[in-house]
């Protein structure tokens, strides 16, 4: 994280919009903010955290410790729940006062409502879901990647002419950064004009979802099933050993649209990017939809029959082998290793 | 309750040839499907008129064979079929196909409600929804799993966020978008396919029946570009394979993992 | 030419897809094992505007064309199905009905078996016969304002479901009557269904007619001339099953991509093998040669052409040409094809019906051949 001792007070901005829940900033916001130090590096930019919400002033200091060089906060009691008209009143009216380069967004179901809103509203592009982000230094624009009709290829997608350029980035993609308490920082304290009578959307209720959601995105290690595995019993045996491991279960696209698991549990291009220290690959043969989702993991061991799978052009570690014969073995040894006193 | 739905026509295969000049899709001679995630937005309109009462109109922007999307969609009940062509449309982004079809919903009139699916199976997006309702500056009510008409002209929705689902009210008129779960879409009888390609009439618009500003339609009045389109590259490193019978591959596993503290 | 299916009838394929996966594969399996067909079945096709597709809507039907009616047939077959039954004979006898029918007849019989609440039957065969029409002994007295029939129908199919059938007897000229028989009269009763080798669901049974009053106007056709009734219908019954064995291919050929795609053998999918590939490819080259030459058929028929002939030499081809189909996709699927949680094994029984029923191969090979004989 490059050290920001002297204050820059550059004139260009790049806006990470602070996505809130409970009054906390959620994961993606960060990484985002991890994410826009190294692009407004390359761009000669500040990085502004736009935070939205309600008793959420006493955060700023981490955000600026995450990275952001100032955070715009906007902290009223109108602001406690999201809803649309009264976000994007609030960045709208900042982002016309101080006109950033980039603007940043997690592409959540809330970051998807706001940003496109955000974007229309200021006449100007927005592009989805990507999975990259670089600068076009010698045009200074955002260059913003992402799969392209569910093929393995990528597109580039850039906004030169209009401002400022939109982008919706897909959670669990860049890197979590780390914090730096020597960071220093601006506070801006937004303005927030509503009145509770002038907002035409109501908030009537909330209620939590019934199915515990499943959090692939954070889980430290993932053991996953494809369609190697024959069937839905397949999951029984992988599940056992992710007990073991204390890790959670994951899946290619095919077993989920057989119906073999939830679609919670889909990763890759159409499901969830994922980040785990360790990914056990089952019976998976590592085509690209799939790749893109997994790629990040710090250690990869596959596990297949074919030992042409293309998963193993990029696994650390590849057994090939009947999953149904070695898969047993290893929680055989995991049982082991528990049950023996620690040395 | 007089409802205007948009839809979509998107390509059956993922085969969809690119045109690296222009920086676009070449959808012509494709064959197209009415996009999943419009026909629950469909049904959704037509449970709403039939409990209700209202007529229903169906638009969509694309090249002609679009026609057999809002035929499609007169085959299920719709009223009204209107398409959007012109070759000055083509090669738009999200914002020029929201200010196109703000245009097209001005020009139909009066509506108290705007219905369209979250997203469409080959942009994937979910934009066109937003930024529709930010031209026509209505409330819009997104991720809909369920939608309840109030008396005094109020519509309540279920929302569904990433692990809770909010009710929503807005004030009349407003933007819907629904996700795929709030309905199973019916299927059309075969005598209502057979009136919607016989009886039944598709109007045609082109963008001078727009009006509007010629330069923010289309290719031209889009704020984004496709830079370039490219083929992934699979990052190759040197895969360590573990030899042996079962029980010492197994063993060799657990001891590396167990190193790395991953046991 | 034009070869090209219309807009309209791309859409009809649709919806009839959609229906299939949605409303019959589902419990396709269980309707097998159970040989049960759920009641609501039949009001979901009416509902759907599919039992009365040659009908004028003025009698309750869709108004479109016979293709359209294989069109639609064809996705319905995918799923293996007696299901299939419920669609093709309500169809093919309210067509009957039409065409021979008075205005009163077709007023009265035909919007019900359009509208869901009626199944149709086609009552020919007997004990001792079932292509031979001198042969058969049931009968028909005169008497008063009515006809009454006595003998013995074997393997109709909704004999016992609810409804309207065409029964044929001999009067008393011992010329072959066609009559529209309402399978509530009094002396109407029926065997327990044959227990069959696929097809679970059909409900093929036999029929004892005892002193059965049948109207004398409920006559189809002209008196005596019964005969000519059958034949028509069985022309176009012929192409209606061919279009039951086209879908039933082309499901054994998208079975057979979906386990070589997937099946490894020697560290690749079975879909490098040559081998396979070849049958694969064979499968194919069949079922489009297939598809094209029905669709012919029933565009001939459309067009009020003669298709005795055609639709005979049509079955020629077709049955062996889709049984082997079924016997290449068993082959590629290996033991697993043999298992009953493979849909690959409901096909197979399903298509083996083809070669025995509605009439035997050989028996289209003397039609076409003696036709061709006398040209």
């Amino acid at each position: 994280m490059p050290s920001n001792n002297n204050k820059s007070n550059k004139n260009r901005e790049l806006w990470v919009f602070i996505e809130q829940k409970y009054g906390a900033p959620i994961r993606v916001s960060l990484e985002l903010l991890g994410k826009g130090c190294i692009l407004a590096d390359k761009l000669g930019a500040d990085v502004a955290a736009i935070f939205v919400g309600q008793k959420i002033t006493n955060q700023a200091q981490e955000l600026i410790y995450y990275g952001a060089d100032k955070v715009i906060i906007a902290d009223d009691r109108l602001a406690i729940d999201y809803r649309t008209e009264v976000y994007t009143d609030i960045i709208v009216t900042q982002a016309l006062k101080r006109k950033p380069e980039i603007l940043l967004f997690g592409a959540t179901c809330i970051g998807r409502d706001l940003a496109p809103r955000v974007a229309g509203r200021l006449s100007t592009g927005c592009t989805a879901d990507c999975t990259q982000l670089d600068i076009d230094q010698g045009k200074g624009l955002i260059v913003a990647g992402k799969p392209f009709l569910g093929r393995n290829v990528m597109a580039d997608i850039i906004c030169p002419h209009h401002r400022p350029q939109v982008v919706t980035v897909r959670p669990g993609v860049m890197e979590l950064p780390a914090q730096d308490k020597t960071r220093r920082g601006e506070l801006v304290h937004a303005d927030v004009d509503f009145k509770e009578e002038d907002i035409k959307v109501k908030i009537l209720d909330t209620i939590k979802s019934e199915t515990v959601g499943v959090n692939l995105e954070n889980a430290e290690k993932i053991v996953a099933g494809g369609m190697g595995l024959g069937d839905a019993a397949g999951f029984e045996l992988l599940k056992e050993l992710a007990d073991l491991l204390g890790a959670e279960m994951g899946a290619t696209s095919p077993p989920v649209d057989a119906g073999w698991i939830s679609h919670e549990r889909q990763i890759g291009q159409t499901g969830k990017v994922i980040r785990p220290r360790l990914y056990i690959a089952c019976g998976i043969s590592g085509a690209i939809q799939h790749y893109v989702g997994m790629i990040n993991s710090e250690l990869i061991v596959a596990i297949n029959k074919n030992p042409k799978a293309e998963i193993f052009d990029f696994a650390d570690y590849g057994i090939v082998d009947d999953l149904y014969e070695i898969v047993p073995e290893i929680i055989d040894e995991l049982k082991k290793l528990k049950r023996a006193p620690s040395h | 309750m007089d409802i205007v739905i948009c839809i979509k026509e998107v390509p059956e295969t993922t085969n969809v040839p690119w045109d690296p000049k222009k920086g676009t899709l070449i959808r012509e001679g494709i064959p197209g499907i009415l996009n999943p995630n419009d026909k629950n937005a469909i049904e959704a309109a037509l449970q709403l008129t039939e409990k209700y009462g209202g007529v229903v109109t169906a638009i969509s922007m694309g090249p002609t064979q679009t026609d057999d999307a809002l035929r499609e969609a007169l085959s299920l009940g719709v009223d009204n079929a209107v398409l959007l062509t012109d070759r000055h449309l083509a090669g738009a982004d999200t914002l020029a196909t929201s200010y196109t079809l703000y245009l097209a919903v001005k020009k139909i009139g009066r509506f108290d409600l705007v219905l369209c699916g979250k997203e469409s199976a080959d942009g994937v997006t979910a934009q066109v929804g937003p930024q529709l309702a930010e031209f026509l500056d209505i409330p819009q009510l997104t991720y809909a799993t369920n939608i309840e008409i109030i008396k005094g002209n109020f519509v309540r929705i279920k929302q569904k966020l990433e692990d809770v689902y909010r009710e929503l009210e807005s004030p009349l008129p407003a933007l819907i978008t629904v996700e795929r779960e709030i309905n199973n879409p019916r299927i059309p009888p075969m005598d209502h396919i057979m009136e919607a390609y016989r009886d039944k009439q598709v109007m045609v618009w082109t963008a001078d029946d727009l009006g509007g500003q010629m330069e923010r339609f289309g290719l031209k009045g889009s704020p984004t570009q496709c830079l370039k389109v490219y083929t992934q590259r699979i990052k190759k490193g040197k895969v360590q394979i573990l030899e042996g019978d079962g029980f010492m591959v197994a063993k060799e596993l657990v001891q590396i993992l167990r190193k790395r503290n991953l046991t | 030419m034009e070869f090209n299916l219309s807009a309209e009838s791309k859409l009809m394929i649709k919806a009839a897809r959609d229906f299939a996966e949605q409303t019959i594969e589902p419990i396709a399996a269980k309707i097998d094992e159970d040989d049960a067909i759920p009641d609501d079945l039949l009001p979901k096709f009416a509902k759907a505007k599919m039992l009365g597709m040659m009908i004028p809507k003025e009698y309750g039907g869709t108004g479109s064309t016979a293709l359209n009616m294989i069109l639609i047939t064809e996705e319905l077959a995918k799923t293996a199905s007696a299901v299939y039954w419920s669609l093709a004979l309500n169809n093919s006898v309210a067509e009957t009905i039409c065409h021979w029918g008075s205005d009163n007849q077709k007023e009265l019989f035909i919007p019900p078996l359009c509208d869901g609440s009626n199944y149709a039957a086609m009552a020919f065969t007997e004990p001792a016969t079932g292509s031979d029409p001198a042969a058969i002994t049931s009968t028909a007295h005169s008497d008063a304002d009515y006809y009454v029939l006595n003998g013995t129908k074997r393997f109709i199919t909704n004999g016992k479901r609810k409804g309207y059938g065409i029964f044929y007897a001999k009067d008393e000229t011992e010329k072959v009557t066609a009559f529209v028989v309402d399978k509530s009269s009094d002396g109407y009763t029926c065997s327990k269904p044959w227990a069959l080798m696929g097809l679970g669901g059909q409900g093929l049974v036999d029929v004892f007619l005892k002193n059965v009053r049948v109207p004398k106007a409920n006559i189809l056709g002209e008196k005596g001339k019964g005969f000519n009734v059958l034949l028509r219908w069985i022309a176009g019954e012929r192409v209606q099953q061919m279009a039951f064995m086209l879908g039933m291919g082309q499901a054994c050929l998208e079975e057979s991509l979906k386990y070589a795609k997937e099946r490894i053998v020697k560290g690749r999918p079975m879909t490098h093998m040559q081998g396979f590939q070849w049958m694969l490819s064979e499968m194919h080259a069949s079922i489009e040669a297939c598809r094209w030459w029905t669709y012919r058929v029933a565009s001939k028929q459309d067009d009020g052409d003669e298709i005795q002939v055609d639709s005979a030499a049509l079955k020629i081809f077709v049955v062996p040409t889709i049984q082997e189909v079924a016997r290449k996709a068993l082959q590629i699927h290996g033991s697993y094809g043999y298992c009953k949680n493979y849909k690959i094994e409901r096909l197979y029984r399903t298509i083996a019906h083809a070669g025995v029923t509605g009439s035997s191969t050989e028996i289209q090979k003397t039609l076409v051949g003696s036709s061709l004989a006398r040209s």
